[in-house]
């Protein structure tokens, strides 16, 4: 890995890897095959842990470059990226927001506004439905939601609360759970 | 869709009709810093400490339940074996000890806590004896504590003298709580090779490697395995022993994942000093119709578990499910294997009470399970010398095989053979099996220690 224009490649895949992931973000590319770049190969000098920014995060040092998570000072990137989303902390941080979703699952006799109801307690609460599936077998009616709950206003207990209460209403049965669950069980 | 409906709905499959709940989430705490010369000093400090370490226990774990909507069946402690904390006081008994383990237990909001243990698989300290001592009347006081002995390992071979004390405390214990069937006895095991971080109740302790503040967690999963398995031959009633080994494998690993997943997000909401340990793979079975572990063993066509064919049986699921686990798990430990409780598995139960389960069965299943005679009912009026030989043997398997095993054994007081008695919860029905009558005392009475086995010489 002496090879410097080979490092820069393989971090390149595995930047834009992960950055795909997150969503397109070809700026957080950039920055993180920057950073890890200079990082392995020693190109810029490591500051003393003194003046690093905290674990994983970046700080704007004010002189037009910034110290990253990984301690590295590189010139600061232009565009109007916020410092919280420099390097490898930004990276954590989208990751937490993506993952931060709730599986709402209502069985029951079909009844009329269902997904109404459902939905606006959903709304209500600052979550924002991602995936909606719904299927009626002989008047059972079963209907999944996948909702981002990134936003909400009220903890989850009470979102969970919220959204038992309506299903209660409507005499059908409701189950929220957090996706965490979804992706341990069923993914690899 | 980021899943598919199927994906979802079996979960909630799994969680509403096949009993799928992390059995225990248990925090092991080390009473190590606590050690004090005066008994009284040291109980105080010991409930002051559980306290400060478990005070948001129950409460995180109520929310990572509500939040994950996995049920958390049981919430516990467990802490330094008491042998070694109670030792430097010089005190003749360490009910007092066990009384405060009780109070800290109830204040923080958990049912049991383990730990009330001694390590005397190669001789007995002071502290040891006056423990072992203690145990008839801590455990008859007391509500929550649970006590456990290691009388052997394969490294250092059997105690048979702490083997014919356990007899005479077990018995003692039985009498001091006839009036309630002799329930002191549930919250009583002797161990082979027990191990440090296991968090399932009776036996958990904080071993001596533990760190400060351990979350250990148990899962449980016999539903789930039953109902994949019906499925399975539903769909092919025809299929071999590979396919059922493939199906349970499946399952464990799922099951295992919720485990892992669960005392993970326990310990890191805890925060520091709390670390996530390990998870203990076990299939743990309860009285709830389906919840069995003996009517996985039936599925598989045994007519009753203790037919013929059932430590097979018992050694092909055991297998499966640890190879399942172990994919699912960063760190698998405590027993993990399978528990065949007797009076905790409906199935088990009805096996007793038809006559196709012995003792003898439960003991050969035992070598290739995860414990050993577990919640299994005798006679009150067995000699103290014949439980002490059938804790002998059960011990010489684990030392023998290298594995944990373990003895639960309940006298009924005032009972004989077929009568039963029910302690009600998960602890269930208890069907007093028959033990063979032919004499062994002259055996076990000669004491001594039982040399290590050759497996031992390892290095």
């Amino acid at each position: 890995m002496s090879n410097g224009s080979s490092l820069e490649q393989v971090a390149r895949l595995v930047a834009r890897a992960v950055s795909e992931r997150l969503g397109d973000r070809p700026d957080v590319v950039e920055l993180v095959v920057r950073e890890v770049v200079s990082a392995v190969s020693g190109a810029s000098s490591v500051p003393p842990p003194s003046t690093r920014g905290p674990e994983g995060v970046a700080v704007d040092n004010g002189d037009g470059t910034i110290t990253t998570g990984l301690g590295s000072v590189l010139p600061r990137p232009s565009g109007s990226l916020t410092s919280l989303e420099l390097c490898t902390s930004c990276v954590e941080q989208r990751r937490q927001e993506v993952q931060r979703r709730a599986v709402v699952t209502t069985t029951g006799k079909n009844a009329r506004g269902v997904v109404a109801r459902i939905s606006a307690r959903v709304a209500e609460a600052g979550g924002d439905i991602q995936d909606i599936s719904q299927t009626i077998v002989s008047d059972y009616f079963t209907m999944i939601m996948v909702v981002d709950i990134s936003q909400l206003t009220l903890p989850f207990s009470g979102f969970k609360q919220n959204l038992l209460a309506a299903a209660e209403e409507l005499g059908i049965h409701a189950v929220v759970m957090h996706e965490d669950v979804m992706r341990s069980l069923q993914r690899v | 869709m980021f899943y598919q409906n199927e994906e979802i709905t079996e979960i909630l499959r799994m969680i509403e009709n096949e009993h799928l709940d992390i059995r225990a989430v248990n925090m092991g705490i080390s009473l190590r810093g606590i050690i004090s010369r005066d008994l009284d000093q040291t109980c105080a400090s010991l409930r002051e400490h559980i306290l400060r370490c478990a005070e948001n226990l129950v409460p995180t774990i109520i929310d990572v339940e509500q939040e994950f909507g996995v049920p958390i069946t049981n919430k516990r402690l467990s802490v330094t074996p008491i042998a070694l904390v109670g030792e430097a006081s010089g005190a003749d008994s360490f009910v007092p000890v066990a009384v405060a383990m009780d109070r800290a237990a109830a204040d923080v909001g958990v049912d049991y806590i383990g730990g009330f243990s001694a390590l005397v698989e190669k001789g007995k300290t002071r502290g040891d004896r006056v423990l072992i001592d203690s145990i008839p009347e801590a455990l008859a006081l007391t509500e929550r504590v649970c006590s456990s002995v290691n009388v052997a390992t394969t490294r250092a071979g059997i105690n048979m003298n702490a083997i014919i004390v356990m007899g005479q405390r077990i018995k003692d214990l039985a009498g001091r709580t006839a009036d309630r069937g002799g329930i002191g006895c549930t919250k009583l095991v002797v161990f082979a090779n027990a191990p440090e971080d296991n968090p399932f109740i009776a036996g958990a302790m904080h071993g001596v490697g533990e760190a400060d503040v351990a979350i250990n967690v148990g899962v449980s999963g016999p539903g789930v395995v039953l109902a994949a398995l019906r499925r399975l031959l539903a769909n092919n009633p025809r299929c071999d022993l590979g396919e059922i080994s493939e199906t349970i494998k499946r399952m464990a690993f799922k099951v295992t994942r919720a485990g892992e997943l669960i005392g993970r997000e326990v310990a890191r909401r805890l925060g520091p000093p709390v670390r996530f340990g390990v998870v203990d793979l076990s299939l743990a079975p309860t009285p709830a119709v389906g919840d069995s572990v003996a009517e996985i063993l039936e599925a598989m066509g045994l007519e009753r578990v203790g037919a013929h064919g059932s430590t097979a049986a018992l050694a092909l699921m055991t297998d499966a499910v640890k190879k399942g686990g172990l994919m699912a798990s960063s760190y698998v430990g405590g027993l993990s294997g399978a528990f065949i409780p007797v009076s905790e598995d409906r199935g088990m139960v009805e096996a007793v009470r038809v006559g196709a389960l012995s003792l003898e069965k439960l003991e050969a299943m035992s070598a290739v399970c995860s414990v050993g005679l577990d919640m299994v009912a005798i006679p009150g009026d067995t000699p103290a010398e014949t439980i002490s030989a059938i804790i002998a043997d059960e011990i010489s398997i684990g030392v023998v095989n290298n594995k944990t095993t373990a003895v639960r054994i309940l006298p009924i007081p005032g009972k004989g053979p077929g009568e039963s008695v029910d302690f009600g919860g998960l602890l269930g029905e208890a069907i007093v099996q028959p033990v063979n009558r032919f004499g062994c005392a002259d055996f076990v009475l000669r004491g001594g220690r039982v040399p290590a086995p050759l497996i031992s010489l390892r290095n």
